[in-house]
């Protein structure tokens, strides 16, 4: 298997002189170079407005401050399923590279996650609208799950590709239940519930061992370090909507999600001197997951503590994704979105 | 792609959209709409403990508690086990809600119910209308009043954790 840098160059050379391309400062030419870690963006953008919505169910205010969101975020991944349908349709050898990549492969699921994020969104606002949504996204969930493991099985990856994006196809499985145990029961919840959970041990015991005794992580990677905190806080508030109950394994969840959120502040440092990259979406979602962890944990113990916590996550949260969407917009206006890989 | 192409796909689309939308709803609709859960408590204390914390919620007042069981036995029905009916029900939020004529249908959803029963089992269960995701379907000032509704719900419910709430 390619070095994943070299593989990512190659693909990114071949799209720029593939079939259909021409000169890449074009702008037809540019969406060819459409990442898919743009569905990171609706990630975060609806996973804060969950949060916001569940400080309004919480703590009262206006219910325009999730639903803008919310509405902005379902816009902006119509748009993106439009442009990556279009790149898919045009350079479909550009699409396929990118989706059998060692590193890249890692992120389709955000497409699938999107919908599964948009659903619970939905399900407090437009509940039939949610519905569908949650078929779509479990159903494609399903399926990147079952084909992104056995590829894994079938070919041989080196340390160094795993990375914490790899816990992206897994935390799609810990986020099926929140919305999907109210509409398909209890039993197929628990299925998505334990398999995600189970493959969260195992992968962060090989990205533990990547991280510790290999190379340290591109520059590029590093924001997805923020993605540690993702799985034990989705997964607290899954087996929070699956029990019903705050016990020990739930607060086992939550703590752990705390440790990586308290972790990560700590080494602030290795974040702030990080050149932009849209990687740095990474940083949003786990923060509205652990936010809305930290909320539910609220919800069902009514313990001030929470209350403190999720308000504190929430101003961070919302600091992030402004600071986050302001540099993206600069990057947008520079024309350095969709460009090659450097 | 020649446009009486793109026209004939975005139809389907449009046609298969809707089939979808309606299957996966009907699919979801039973789950959806009621709630149930496991009590921590047997049947006596569950049905004392809900009644109790009705009683001390600032909003709320108990209207009556049926013994189901009893109301089908006495009416030529077979027994169905234990089971009460507590229905409770809140002035403010009703006046709020019945007060405008496009309203007033809506008591026939008034007062509130919980069911407590036991399952053939053993199992102590609680049941009761998703009144939130009613609440948005209605949308609008519905809405508004069952968003407040279910903040107070799930502070009586409390007792049961994480119920009956919204996600």
């Amino acid at each position: 298997m390619p070095n994943a840098t070299t593989t990512a160059e190659s693909s990114s050379a071949r799209s720029g002189a593939g079939p259909g391309g021409g000169n890449d400062n074009d702008a037809e030419a540019r969406f060819k170079h459409l990442p898919i870690t743009l569905f990171a963006i609706v990630m975060g953008l609806s996973g804060l407005a969950i949060a916001l919505e569940k400080a309004y169910h919480l703590f009262g205010g206006s219910p325009l401050w999730f639903r803008a969101p919310l509405i902005f975020s379902t816009g902006l991944f119509g748009v993106l399923v439009y442009f990556y349908g279009r790149k898919w349709m045009r350079y479909p050898e550009v699409v396929a590279a990118d989706f059998f990549h060692p590193v890249r492969m890692h992120f389709f699921p955000t497409v699938s996650i999107s919908l599964l994020i948009l659903s619970i969104g939905y399900y407090s606002y437009l509940p039939v609208l949610a519905v569908p949504l949650w078929f779509l996204g479990a159903g494609l969930q399903a399926g990147l799950t079952f084909f992104i493991f056995s590829y894994w099985i079938r070919h041989n990856f080196e340390i160094q590709h795993a990375n914490p994006a790899w816990f992206i196809p897994i935390v799609g499985n810990i986020i099926i239940p929140i919305v999907g145990v109210d509409i398909v029961g209890n039993q197929v919840a628990m299925f998505f519930f334990v398999v995600g959970l189970f493959f969260w041990v195992i992968l962060f015991a090989i990205v533990l061992y990547r991280i510790i005794f290999h190379h340290q992580l591109p520059d590029k990677f590093v924001p997805t370090l923020f993605i540690l905190i993702a799985p034990p806080a989705v997964g607290f508030i899954s087996y929070l909507r699956i029990t019903q109950n705050v016990d020990v394994i739930a607060l086992a969840l939550l703590f752990i999600g705390y440790f990586f959120t308290i972790l990560v502040f700590l080494m602030a440092n290795s974040f702030w001197r990080l050149k932009f990259f849209v990687s740095w979406w990474a940083f949003t979602f786990p923060l509205d997951a652990i936010t809305i962890a930290s909320l539910a944990a609220y919800q069902a113990t009514r313990e001030p503590f929470y209350a403190v916590v999720s308000i504190l996550l929430l101003t961070i949260t919302v600091v992030v994704i402004g600071i986050v969407s302001v540099e993206t917009l600069k990057q947008v206006r520079r024309g350095a979105i969709c460009v090659p890989e450097a | 792609m020649k446009a009486p192409t793109t026209v004939i796909l975005l139809v389907f689309g449009f046609l298969l959209g809707i089939l979808f939308t309606g299957v996966s709803v009907n699919l979801a609709a039973p789950r959806l709409l009621i709630k149930e859960a496991h009590s921590p408590y047997d049947f006596e204390k569950t049905v004392r403990v809900i009644r109790e914390r009705i009683a001390a919620s600032p909003n709320w007042h108990l209207v009556e508690v049926y013994d189901q069981n009893a109301e089908v036995t006495a009416h030529g029905g077979a027994p169905i086990g234990r089971m009460a009916i507590i229905k409770y029900c809140s002035g403010r939020y009703a006046s709020d809600m019945l007060k405008a004529d496009d309203r007033k249908q809506l008591a026939a959803m008034m007062p509130k119910g919980i069911a407590v029963y036991e399952n053939s089992r053993g199992e102590v269960l609680i049941a009761m209308s998703n009144g939130l995701v009613m609440g948005k379907l209605f949308g609008g000032e519905v809405g508004r009043i069952v968003e407040e509704v279910s903040r107070e719900v799930e502070q009586i419910m409390g007792f049961m954790n994480f119920k009956f709430s919204t996600f």
